[in-house]
């Protein structure tokens, strides 16, 4: 008596799982696949408008719960978006499911802003190199001057690689972190001869 | 009887036709070469039999970039040769693909309609690192440019970036946040990577000086 009641409930909570699990269509092939890109929480994909998936910040693989028959369409959209990405893309977005699971790559871009500033006092000196870390501008003449894009909620640090023939340079408000496009960075040269 | 007089013409026949085309002392030779990959630097030489052919850079030095070669003398089909490197540039590591135990590519002349040996270079990346002085507070955040942040914690002697950097890249290491109660500079912060890592026992080492604020 007791063992059939075990059963009876163990054989409910099954359906029940299965049920929660199957969701509305029923089949046998599974979506999923990797991720790139996500940095913060926010992201939330559907296949064919079902059930939301949620992708936490910095996770690498994800898999649709529910299972997909074969032969049959899959669409890959996206309900939101990660705050600091500007795009996400599903590779293959859409496409019929054959005999096996589907794989769709999931990748999103993170948005970048520019990083500039002016350049004073070099009044003809040449040589100057200007670098944040590994990227190197070198800067021939007294005005603007742009470094490469920097990834939002990045931090950046513009040193002077190479001072001028003659000068030296200093730099102003040169350190900082991403927020938006940065435009207020300050290199001001000062001849030391010729 | 006639027959066998067929035969024997046919015989002969087939004997001279493989004669031409085997060419007895006209051979099909071929040349040992391929293509290095990623080369950016001088010092790579490759190795065939009793070969040795030094492979340079065609474009800009420290630029990676694809480079033929060939050796100056062919080999007849059916020849077995292998390919190794004999020596690769102080700042690259340069394997031939598929490599066997000894870092070579074995084969036979004619085994394919050419001979194409594929070398892949790789340019070393070093940490790198400095000296701290004087820090007591906690919260000192170092970075290289966009690439990298670490937190010192106070009292540390030294630090370490997590991030290698390229031989012959730019590194630039600034202060994002100052330590509680502390005020640091750095000096000797930007740089070339060179050829081996930075940290403080390297000459004119990166260096952060803190004092009480």
């Amino acid at each position: 008596m007791k063992h059939l009641i075990l059963r009876t409930s163990a054989a409910l909570a099954c359906a029940a799982a299965l049920a929660s699990c199957g969701g509305g269509s029923t089949g046998t092939l599974q979506i999923g696949g990797t991720v790139s890109g996500v940095t913060q929480d926010g992201l939330v994909i559907q296949n064919n408008g079902g059930s939301d998936l949620t992708i936490a910040a910095n996770q690498t693989s994800y898999v649709f719960k529910d299972l997909v028959p074969t032969d049959s369409v899959f669409n890959i959209t996206f309900k939101s978006r990660p705050a600091n990405t500007e795009s996400c893309t599903a590779t293959p977005a859409t496409g019929n499911t054959g005999l096996y699971s589907v794989t769709v790559a999931i990748s999103c871009v993170i948005t970048t802003h520019s990083l500039t500033g002016t350049v004073t006092g070099l009044n003809g000196k040449t040589g100057l190199i200007l670098a944040n870390g590994p990227n190197q501008v070198a800067v021939a003449a007294d005005g603007r001057f742009e470094m490469a894009r920097v990834s939002l909620g990045y931090p950046y640090g513009i040193n002077v690689l190479r001072q001028p023939d003659n000068a030296t340079c200093t730099v102003a408000n040169g350190i900082g972190t991403i927020a938006a496009d940065v435009s207020n960075v300050v290199v001001t040269c000062v001849g030391t001869g010729a | 009887m006639t027959l066998f007089s067929i035969r024997k013409a046919l015989a002969l026949f087939m004997v001279a036709s493989l004669a031409a085309c085997g060419g007895g002392s006209d051979k099909a030779t071929f040349v040992v070469g391929g293509s290095v990959y990623s080369l950016a630097y001088t010092g790579l030489t490759l190795k065939t039999g009793d070969q040795v052919l030094e492979v340079k850079p065609v474009l800009l030095a420290g630029t990676p970039q694809t480079v033929k070669y060939a050796f100056p003398n062919t080999i007849d089909y059916g020849t077995a040769y292998t390919v190794s490197v004999a020596t690769s540039p102080a700042q690259q590591s340069c394997v031939v693909y598929p490599f066997g135990t000894n870092n070579e590519n074995r084969d036979s002349a004619g085994h394919t309609a050419t001979i194409d040996v594929t070398v892949n270079c790789t340019t070393y990346s070093y940490a790198l690192g400095g000296t701290v002085n004087g820090l007591t507070g906690t919260g000192l955040v170092l970075i290289n440019g966009s690439v990298d942040t670490l937190t010192v914690a106070a009292a540390a002697p030294t630090f370490t970036f997590a991030k290698p950097v390229l031989v012959d890249a730019s590194y630039g290491v600034s202060i994002l946040t100052q330590p509680a109660g502390q005020t640091c500079t750095v000096v000797n912060g930007t740089g070339i990577m060179p050829n081996a890592a930075m940290t403080s026992a390297s000459a004119n080492p990166v260096t952060v000086n803190c004092v009480n604020s």
